[in-house]
């Protein structure tokens, strides 16, 4: 396990400039030949901020009345839709990520496990604007706390969560056709089955529970308890998110390296 | 060169495609390792050696297991069984322009696809000069890959990846797109790599190519080591292998079926499979014995064909009418040959042709290519076909193939290589590597006016 980690890391390291490389085109790819370019993909999550902001500031309260328990939640919506924005990013890329690059594995001698660390980091980067404005937006409602210097670990644990899931997901769509519609189906349940949009200061009981079953729920419980001052941090996700994450990483990559020799057959 | 490391080393080689019935079966495989796959075998027991500093080359039919070949040895295909040891760093070109994206310019590209082979941005950075400069595309280095024409692409592609100085180079029919003069700067850029003792492997379906790089030649078919030689015999082997035997086509197939068999691989290239004369006895190998190393072996001629005819008497005549085995440059000569038909025959194709000590053509001739109609004979008639000419070669060995064929499929009636070696003595006052006698008259003009006034007399 020890041995692994630490293969990982070293192609981590002894690849980074192609990894840079290759996450710069990545993005610029997407949006070749438009006006603006790499724009889009920082500017889209940003406009989504913005738009989660005035809903759930001003639209939603405005409709429900504005009773004690619809406090302004915001800042819990906002902190928590960034982490999964991103993850949902990528998890939409991953299964792509080595059918659509067929002849790179087929034809020439390349480091393919670059092609899942690449889409992760590139799923996640435009999301660093989004996170900007979240701490910005967090300033703002003075929901900063201690727990906000926590941050750079989080992302940490995002980034080895998502090439873990980019890894395992890659490697299945070589194989499984259907990993794309599975994905884009699991992503549009996935957002409402966490706490994500609900209003903190309203338990209800049954979802809560399902929120318990779903290990996306630890990451966004992390997530805004340092970005949205916790009254009662979620300590157990403290410690569930980051064993999950590098849990991921490792089965990810062992699948990865495991199933390796059969892309070229099967693509 | 026998001396020099072993670059490659494959022991009994195979790969068997699985072939799945659905593709899940494929993933329930490779996580429990419990086959669920029906087996074809696109490799069966090779075995190699490749030193460094060798140019391999790899001729075989469609299908004969070349790339899959290339393709385990460059490591994007896993080898199914045997053992393999390729020692160094390895560059492929497998397919063109693969890691290069369409929309990038060329540059942009060459970055890429040289990080994407194992460089580093410094050490592209150091090249990318002379990367531009030897593939010649300065002009249009900045416009979009997609906008090149195939063989600017093979030129960007092929430039790319012999900047890698890499330890082996394999070289899959990339070459053939480039026009004549890029393939002879690549010829020349092969050989100097190859001085630096990098490993070169090719894989071309074009003779000369192969007799012009390679220091051997290994033929596949069918998966399996069909021979293995040097350049020149293997040419002809190889040419044996696509006309000499569409008689045996059956035999192939049962080969496929049945790939353990190694009758196959006989000992040598006299591969006959309908003899005319002369059948090389197949000899049966124990597996793993060298018999791939052993160029010598290699009959001094082939001779394969139907059996319809066949040719009883060949020869070179001098001017005077007598056989003569050496010729002077710029003299009349007769080359013959004799053919007794033992059945009809309505479309014959007879005639020559000459090659160099590489397997070039230099020159051919049939009764078609003189533009004389297919000639029918009766069984029980004597041909004698012959041709004048004048020998325009200039000083060196050369080897004449003869033979008949039918017209319509050419089929082969009864073909002999290297029947006639004949030595031609060279014009003097040339340089002994040429080829051809152009009946040279060298003069030097001077013409400066006053050259003794200006000496100052």
């Amino acid at each position: 396990m020890v041995k692994n980690m630490v293969n990982f890391l070293r192609v981590l390291y002894t690849r980074r400039e192609l990894i840079t490389e290759m996450v710069r085109r990545e993005l610029r790819d997407e949006h070749m030949g438009q006006t603006i370019g790499t724009l889009w993909a920082f500017g889209q999550p940003l406009i989504l901020m913005f738009i989660y902001m005035i809903l759930f500031a001003y639209v939603f309260p405005a409709r429900f009345g504005s009773q004690a328990s619809m406090a302004d939640y915001s800042a819990s919506v906002i902190g928590g839709i960034v982490p999964w924005l991103a993850f949902q990013n990528l998890l939409f890329r991953a299964p792509g990520i080595l059918k659509y690059q067929a002849n790179l594995v087929k034809q020439i001698v390349f480091p393919i496990e670059i092609l899942p660390i690449k889409t992760a980091i590139a799923s996640a980067l435009p999301y660093s604007v989004a996170l900007a404005f979240a701490i910005a937006y967090s300033v703002w409602h003075h929901d900063l706390s201690w727990w906000t210097l926590s941050i750079p670990w989080l992302i940490v644990c995002e980034l080895a969560a998502m090439m873990g899931v980019a890894f395992l997901i890659s490697a299945a769509a070589v194989f499984l056709k259907d990993v794309k519609e599975f994905v884009q189906i699991f992503t549009s349940v996935n957002l409402f089955a966490q706490p994500i949009l609900f209003n903190p200061f309203i338990k209800i009981k049954y979802l809560h529970t399902l929120f318990y079953f779903n290990p996306f729920s630890y990451q966004t419980w992390c997530w805004q308890d340092a970005l949205f001052r916790p009254t009662a941090p979620h300590l157990i996700a403290w410690f569930i998110y980051p064993v999950c994450s590098f849990g991921v990483l490792l089965t990810g990559w062992l699948v990865f390296e495991r199933t390796r020799s059969s892309f070229g057959d099967a693509l | 060169m026998s001396d020099a490391p072993i670059a490659i080393l494959a022991r009994n080689l195979s790969k068997i495609y699985r072939i799945y019935k659905t593709p899940f079966d494929a993933m329930k495989e490779a996580i429990t390792r419990k086959p669920r796959h029906v087996q074809r075998v696109a490799l069966n027991r090779v075995n190699l050696e490749v030193r460094r500093g060798e140019i391999i080359g790899i001729m075989g039919r469609n299908g004969a297991g070349k790339s899959t070949l290339l393709k385990l040895i460059a490591g994007t295909l896993e080898r199914t069984e045997g053992h393999l040891d390729v020692r160094g760093r390895i560059t492929a070109i497998l397919e063109l322009g693969s890691g290069f994206h369409p929309d990038y310019t060329g540059c942009e590209n060459i970055y890429m696809g040289g990080m994407c082979l194992g460089m580093s941005k410094r050490e592209v950075e150091s090249k990318v000069e002379s990367i531009i400069e030897f593939s010649e595309l300065r002009d249009v280095i900045d416009q979009p890959f997609k906008t090149y024409s195939t063989g600017m692409q093979a030129r960007l592609t092929f430039s790319v990846a012999i900047s890698v100085d890499p330890d082996v180079l394999i070289v899959d029919e990339a070459l053939s797109v480039g026009d004549a003069r890029f393939q002879l700067k690549c010829f020349t850029r092969l050989q100097q790599l190859r001085e630096k003792s990098t490993t070169i492997l090719l894989v071309s379906h074009d003779t000369n190519t192969i007799s012009t790089l390679c220091d051997r030649v290994i033929i596949l078919e069918s998966g399996q080591v069909y021979a293995e030689g040097n350049a020149k015999q293997m040419s002809m082997a190889y040419h044996n292998l696509l006309f000499g035997e569409q008689k045996s086509g059956v035999d192939q197939k049962k080969c496929k079926t049945q790939p353990s068999k190694d009758d196959h691989v006989n000992d040598g290239v006299t591969v006959d499979k309908t003899p005319v004369s002369e059948p090389a006895p197949p000899k049966q190998l124990p597996a793993g014995v060298d018999r791939l190393l052993n160029p010598s072996r290699v009959g001094p001629s082939m001779r394969y064909g139907t059996g319809e005819a066949k040719l009883v008497e060949w020869g070179m005549l001098d001017a005077d009418g007598q056989p003569c085995q050496v010729i002077e440059s710029g003299k009349a000569c007769r080359i013959y040959m004799v053919l007794d038909c033992r059945q009809d025959i309505d479309n014959l194709s007879c005639g020559f042709a000459i090659r160099d000590r590489r397997g070039t053509v230099l020159w051919g001739v049939t009764n078609l290519s003189q533009n004389q109609p297919p000639y029918k004979v009766r069984a029980g008639s004597r041909l004698t076909i012959a041709a004048d000419c004048i020998m325009w070669l200039s000083g060196g060995d050369y080897f004449v193939a003869l033979g008949a064929a039918h017209l319509a499929d050419g089929e082969k009636i009864d073909f002999v290589e290297d029947a006639i070696i004949f030595k031609v003595i060279g014009p003097e006052g040339i340089f002994t590597t040429s080829t051809v006698n152009l009946q040279t008259a060298f003069s030097i003009e001077c013409k400066v006016a006053d050259i003794g006034s200006t000496a100052g007399t």
